[in-house]
């Protein structure tokens, strides 16, 4: 029989991710000092550099994935980066909008044209992609191949997008000298991460078994259709 | 607190985003699971699926 | 090798066919020479300015144009339901890669021909002592925006959506070769006294490499039923 309800592990880790995540909350805005520059608005940190973090690894999740599909041609992988991708574009959203609002009062401006943020947004462009292409077959295996191909040169692409946006900006003007971080903000920041890691997993293991489901489904309307 | 507003925009944002995605992956899961039990029912119980042959 | 001589069959297969119709061709320059006009419109008449952005512009030209005659690469196979003729083909697939890659590099070269100097005269610019480097550059950037774009316009050429398709998954992996082309570009037209524009023709000719490697590699991969 189909469990819809949280499996154990399941809402074990979802648990974790929720107290995780208000711990982290918690210290962030109101324990952690805040920093001596930027002031309070740098509490932004602890919400965006996770969700970019996330974001990133989301993505090269659904490149392990697409090629661990293309090599073996099991679905179960195909439904994974599947899966990723889509959590993915949440979290690349959430770390542009964060971007955003720590941009604003930090630099006057909603946009920059940094080679970090840029590359989050052409990554954006590439999730997008990789999701439209696969509204576009019916086949089960001919759209996980479309995918995968999709996902692994949209992926590899990602790092020649960083360093020609780096070079791109260090020759048009002098890079920023980075400060040194102190243990409290890193701690913050490294917890936070944890529980933004937590609400991935736990947020995959459910897209996973909803994309498992969906498959089911759709092999047995194509068999009887 | 200086720049209040942002501040609480990024997290609330955070938050919303995160349990309404959270959600709505389980609301689609239940319903997904709902109608796969039906299909299941109706082609091994007692009905017949359209595409029978007959009998 | 056997592959180059498969692949030049299909080259001269699609340039005679170009050369008979040469409707493509003209309204390629056509498009091209109206993009330039209308950025001159915009900008005025300010010879200083035109000049620092001329690099960008061409590079409008040029890949709006390339797109155009992207879309029709496989158009020949397609309309008389040769894409299926193509799959079963003998011998080697990537030969129809190679031999579409070498057909729209070779158009969008002579697109370029006309369109540098088209640009130099509008916009006052002296071409003339450095048209040894620009042709590399032009080489160079057109080989990359030919790889990536020949290979896309593979993976959609059965899709119903393929006009948005096609930009959609273009657009992120164009990123670095046009951050190449485009400065390396305006720094042979503008000035370059410190030769930055080594960077830039380095990360064209990594780009290629890079992405003509993967694209030979998959393009079997996505070929397939």
């Amino acid at each position: 029989m189909i469990v819809t309800s949280n499996s154990g592990t399941a809402r074990l880790i979802g648990i974790a991710a929720l107290v995780t995540m208000l711990v982290g909350s918690f210290v962030g805005l109101f324990v952690v000092s805040p920093d001596r520059l930027q002031g309070d608005v740098q509490r932004l940190m602890y919400v965006h550099v996770p969700a970019a973090w996330l974001a990133f690894l989301a993505f090269f999740i659904v490149f392990l994935m697409s090629v661990l599909y293309l090599i073996q041609r099991d679905l179960k992988w195909d439904r994974v980066a599947h899966a990723s991708a889509e959590i993915g574009v949440v979290f690349t959203v959430l770390t542009l909008a964060l971007g955003s609002m720590w941009g604003k009062p930090t630099w006057g401006v909603w946009w920059t044209w940094d080679p970090r943020l840029t590359t989050t947004a052409i990554m954006l462009a590439i999730y997008v992609g990789y999701l439209a292409i696969r509204s576009f077959a019916d086949d089960p295996d001919k759209r996980a191949r479309w995918a995968a191909i999709v996902g692994i040169i949209g992926f590899a692409n990602v790092p020649i997008v960083y360093l020609s946006v780096i070079w791109w900006r260090t020759l048009h003007q002098p890079p920023s000298s980075p400060r040194s971080v102190s243990p409290e903000i890193l701690w913050t920041l490294l917890f936070n991460l944890l529980a933004f890691t937590l609400v991935y997993v736990y947020l995959m293991m459910r897209r996973i078994r909803l994309a498992k489901v969906e498959g089911e489904l759709e092999q047995r309307v194509a068999y009887n259709g | 607190m200086d720049n209040l507003g942002f501040i609480v925009a990024g997290y609330t944002l955070t938050w919303v985003t995160l349990v309404w995605y959270a959600w709505r992956t389980n609301r689609r899961l239940g319903a997904a699971a709902r109608a796969l039990a039906e299909w299941t029912q109706t082609s091994t119980g007692t009905g017949r699926s359209a595409g029978d042959p007959g009998a | 090798m056997e592959l180059m001589r498969r692949s030049w069959a299909i080259v001269w297969k699609d340039l005679l066919i170009e050369a008979r119709t040469k409707q493509a061709f003209n309204a390629m320059v056509f498009f091209a020479a109206l993009v330039l006009f209308i950025f001159s419109f915009a900008l005025g008449p300010d010879t200083e300015l035109l000049r620092e952005v001329s690099g960008g512009l061409l590079w409008v030209g040029i890949a709006f144009t390339g797109i155009l005659s992207l879309n029709r690469t496989y158009q020949s196979e397609e309309t008389s339901g040769g894409i299926e003729g193509l799959r079963v083909y003998p011998g080697d697939p990537r030969a129809i890669f190679l031999g579409k890659l070498f057909g729209n590099i070779i158009v969008l070269l002579a697109v370029e021909a006309v369109l540098f100097p088209a640009a130099a005269v509008l916009f006052q610019i002296e071409m003339l002592p450095h048209v040894g480097e620009l042709a590399v550059v032009a080489l160079l950037g057109t080989i990359g925006f030919s790889i990536v774009g020949t290979f896309y316009a593979a993976l959609t050429v059965n899709l119903r959506a393929r006009e948005v398709m096609l930009p959609l998954l273009l657009f992120p992996a164009l990123v670095p070769m046009l951050l190449g082309a485009v400065n390396a570009t305006t720094l042979i037209l503008v000035g370059d006294p410190m030769q930055d524009s080594d960077i830039w023709i380095r990360l064209l000719i990594a780009f290629d490499v890079i992405f003509f490697v993967i694209s030979t590699w998959i393009f079997p991969i996505a070929l397939e039923e």
